[in-house]
């Protein structure tokens, strides 16, 4: 009994040395740096050091529950990413729904490459092309918006928070839903084709077999990507709350991450802001676990 | 995100490590031959400066003089604008390296500078040395941390000279727990406001000339013509946009929020140094409790009612709005003074033609009161660091007092006698050609001399600050009557004690102070952006009582203490 793992463990051994870069990669890149959390409970200053600086328990963490710029920031993360999530989540699966059913395969390949395009372009490039792009004076897009009627001529697109929210779900889905529709795209290509044939000859519809086939073929994907998303609903995504911020717009842009960023690394606060940060990797651990605890209880998926 | 912001730092760090490892070998060969060659003219320019440096002795003693061979050491300029100052083979850096070995192989920032600097202190992985402005919040890290030698023990025991060079004014105002930590550069003498180039402490702002004279070149005596002057550009111009400003940036400019507001700030409240100061409650209030001070920004929002502010401006990075102005699209616009003059209207006349150049704009005067500009002399831009991982500080120090010298100041201003400057009545002067390019291309100039920007060293000193003046008042008649307009406004804010009051960054009140810029951050663009006196006087109760709810009055009782420090240190108790 007992030689049995270790037996398996040698069948599978080039398997391993595969993963093994990963697992190293993991280990220095997400566990080493880990320690460095324990100054969120110090007053970190670099001449002491992480082990010599003074303890200061639960002090930073009380300051956050009492700090109003955190609230509204903490508010500001869940608003942003559950729009994201309603919005940006059925997307690609739509997307990927929608490819499926071309017939045309040449077309096909065509949306599918231009979808991708987006995602491999940073958002410091994205964020720049907007404001040349939505500026109120110059801007193409501003300009057919304005002769479409959706927004006055002098409505400043990238300097109101009103707008803001709409722009932020609208280029993330644009940046992502065709990188995100791959592995829909990828489940569906492993349907057994019988299922589709037994369909046809039973009268179905293309409609019918979306909903009876693809759908449920889909669920197990759609399940685990949730749950990765619903834990992911305290990460805004920093780069573009980063870049898309500006005088106007910084209350609506205010999230965890940028919140941490600016208080761990502008104004040099090491210990807030890593407070800020530990605080954001717990709300991240509850929130997937309890949709991977639902989800096992009612629908029988779960990733653990 | 705060992984990844670990790795974006792990990688920042990385990218530091391997570009402080490629060094290329620098010719020292014949640093010692120049440095004799050029000997003789030192002691000439010695006799005409400042008395202050009657110490420095002709030559020998000088302890960079001892080695001259190739030496390479790094330092990291605090501000990522400054592309201007990096050693490439600029004249000035060339005549720095051949006379004393040394090269600096100066950095800057990639992204936000107070992140950059922050990471490197929080890592321990500091370059050999920092140009960082002395009163910034890190400096007191810097110093408490222990990771900066002091410039006592380096210059006792490796550059005495050195010691005897510096102004006993300065080393008293700069010195942290009775030790000087830094070099502070630009640090200026009790005559400045009399000598030298006249000081313009504010943005001014320009009206463009054709448009200024479309509208009948109407008298721009009041806050009130301003107004009605760019009500009417907005008729006859509708095109154009009728004001222009800079970036609004709390953390950055100030309570001001933009540098272009000082301008107006002196007109609705001259007073507002003075104001700030409640000896009865020992307070130095916040400028955002001054009835003046939020009056100028009640004009701006009459400006945007009228429609004469675009609030673009709010959102504009600084080459977006510096792009609009060489394109001349504002009818008034603020800048720098001297930018004003050597780029802007240099560029506009050379694209648009002579009639679309900017004229300055007198001082304002708002509730008939003239305005005030407060000038005092500069205590200091940026303080030269010597950190505790340079490999040599013995050179860097000795770097430190050639820079110092006479002889340093000349070369890193003048270059080299005959052959880019003349003495002309006792003064040096550059040759013509030299500045014509100066003035009329600037970024050449820079690129080709590097004059000013090489060890950024600069100080106060009789033969080069008179040299400046003549030349300032010969070469530029423009700029130099439009400093004389605005001159008349100054006055002395030195004994107030104003200088350097808010609060250390990592102490409770500088966390408070924080917070306080931030909210008034905020702020700003609601003010400037309200539709109805209602709303303006909403939003500005608004940030009163989060102010007060963030415990601003801790950090004003911070800043009274400042203040009575900044008395004491400058002897005007």
């Amino acid at each position: 009994m007992s030689s049995l793992p270790s037996k398996r463990f040698w069948q599978q051994r080039y398997l391993m040395l595969l993963t093994l870069p990963a697992v190293l990669w993991m280990i220095i890149f997400n566990y080493i740096p880990m320690y460095g959390v324990i100054i969120s409970f110090k007053e970190y200053t670099p001449f002491q050091g992480f082990l010599h600086s003074p303890w200061t328990g639960l002090a930073n963490f009380r300051e956050l529950f009492n700090d109003p710029t955190f609230t509204e920031s903490l508010a500001n993360t869940f608003k942003i990413s559950i729009a994201k999530l309603v919005f940006g989540f059925p997307a690609p699966i739509i997307l990927s729904i929608l490819l499926n059913e071309v017939v045309f395969k040449r077309f096909k390949r065509i949306v599918q490459s231009l979808t991708y395009l987006p995602y491999f372009v940073s958002w410091v490039l994205v964020v720049g092309l907007m404001y040349t792009l939505l500026d109120p004076e110059t801007g193409v897009i501003s300009k057919m918006l304005v002769s479409t009627g959706i927004i006055g001529s002098d409505t400043m697109m990238m300097g109101s928070p009103h707008t803001f929210l709409t722009l932020v779900v609208f280029t993330e889905i644009w940046k992502n839903i065709g990188w995100n529709s791959i592995i829909y795209l990828a489940a569906i290509a492993g349907i057994d084709p019988q299922l589709y044939e037994a369909a046809i000859v039973d009268g179905a519809g293309r409609f019918r077999r979306i909903w009876h086939i693809t759908l449920p073929s889909l669920k197990p994907t759609i399940i685990i990507l949730l749950i990765l998303s619903v834990g992911g609903l305290i990460n805004s995504n920093f780069d573009q709350m980063y870049l898309m911020q500006n005088s106007m717009t910084q209350d609506a842009a205010n999230v965890l991450s940028v919140y941490s960023y600016k208080t761990g690394l502008v104004t040099g606060r090491f210990s807030y802001g890593t407070a800020i940060g530990l605080f954001q990797s717990i709300v991240a651990f509850v929130l997937m676990y309890i949709a991977n605890y639902s989800s096992r209880k009612i629908t029988k998926e779960s990733l653990f | 995100m705060r992984k990844k912001g670990a790795q974006g730092m792990a990688a920042a760090l990385l990218a530091v490590t391997l570009l402080a490892g490629c060094s290329s070998n620098n010719t020292g060969n014949n640093a010692n031959g120049a440095a004799e060659g050029n000997a003789p003219a030192t002691p000439a320019a010695n006799a005409s400066a400042e008395p202050a440096n009657a110490g420095t002795d002709t030559g020998s003693t000088e302890s960079w003089k001892q080695d001259t061979s190739p030496f390479k050491f790094t330092q990291y300029f605090y501000g990522n604008w400054a592309s201007a100052y990096l050693w490439k083979d600029q004249y000035a850096m060339k005549l720095a390296t051949e006379k004393t070995g040394v090269t600096i192989d100066r950095k800057l920032a990639t992204g936000n500078d107070d992140d950059y600097l922050n990471t490197m202190i929080a890592s321990g992985d500091l370059p050999d040395t920092i140009m960082l402005d002395w009163n910034n919040p890190a400096v007191s890290k810097l110093i408490n941390n222990g990771m900066v030698y002091s410039m006592d023990e380096l210059m006792d025991k490796y550059a005495p000279e050195l010691k005897s060079m510096l102004d006993p004014d300065m080393v008293k105002y700069h010195s942290v727990n009775g030790k000087l930590w830094y070099l502070p550069n630009l640090f200026e003498t009790a005559d400045r406001l009399t000598s030298g180039v006249p000081i313009t402490p504010i943005r001014p702002w320009f009206f463009r000339e054709d448009i200024y004279k479309a509208i009948g070149s109407p008298e721009l005596k009041t806050t009130d013509d301003l107004m009605n002057a760019l009500k009417l550009a907005k008729e006859k111009f509708p095109e154009i946009s009728p004001v222009g400003v800079e970036n609004f940036d709390v953390a950055k400019n100030s309570f001001g929020g933009s540098l272009s507001m000082n301008f107006l700030i002196s007109s609705f409240s001259p007073n507002l140094l003075e104001e700030r100061i409640k000896d009865d409650q020992q307070i130095v209030e916040y400028p955002m409790r001054n009835k003046g001070f939020i009056d100028s920004f009640r004009y701006m929002n009459q400006l945007y009612r009228n429609g004469l502010f675009d609030s673009q401006l709010l959102i504009y990075k600084q080459e977006q709005y510096e792009e609009k102005l060489y394109g001349a699209q504002y009818a008034a616009a603020s800048q720098y003074m001297s930018n004003m003059y050597t780029q802007y209207n240099p560029k506009i006349e050379s694209t648009l033609g002579a009639d679309h150049k900017y004229t300055i704009i007198g001082g304002l005067q708002a509730n008939g009161q003239d305005p005030r500009y407060a000038a005092s002399r500069l205590m200091g831009w940026q303080g030269f660091f010597i950190t505790k991982n340079a490999k040599n500080p013995e050179r860097i120090i000795r770097f430190a007092e050639y820079a110092w010298s006479d002889e340093g100041q000349l070369d890193a201003r003048y270059g080299t006698e005959g052959e880019t400057y003349d003495m002309v009545d006792g003064l040096p002067k550059f040759k013509q050609e030299i500045m014509d390019l100066k003035l009329k291309d600037n970024n050449a100039y820079n690129a080709q001399y590097g004059f000013d920007d090489s060890t950024l060293l600069m100080r106060a000193g009789k033969l080069w600050d008179d040299a400046s003046a003549r030349d300032f008042q010969e070469q530029q008649p423009e700029q130099f009557a439009g400093a004389k307009l605005l001159e008349k406004y100054n006055f002395d804010s030195y004994s107030l004690g104003m200088d350097n009051l808010e609060p250390d960054g990592s102490s409770p009140e500088g966390v408070i102070n924080g917070k306080v810029k931030d909210l008034w951050n905020k702020t700003i663009p609601k003010l400037i952006l309200s539709e109805t006196d209602a709303d303006f006087d909403n939003a500005y109760n608004d940030f009163i009582s989060q102010m007060d709810k963030v415990g601003a009055e801790k950090a004003e009782k911070v800043m009274y203490q400042r203040h009575l420090e900044d008395m004491q240190k400058k002897g005007v108790q």
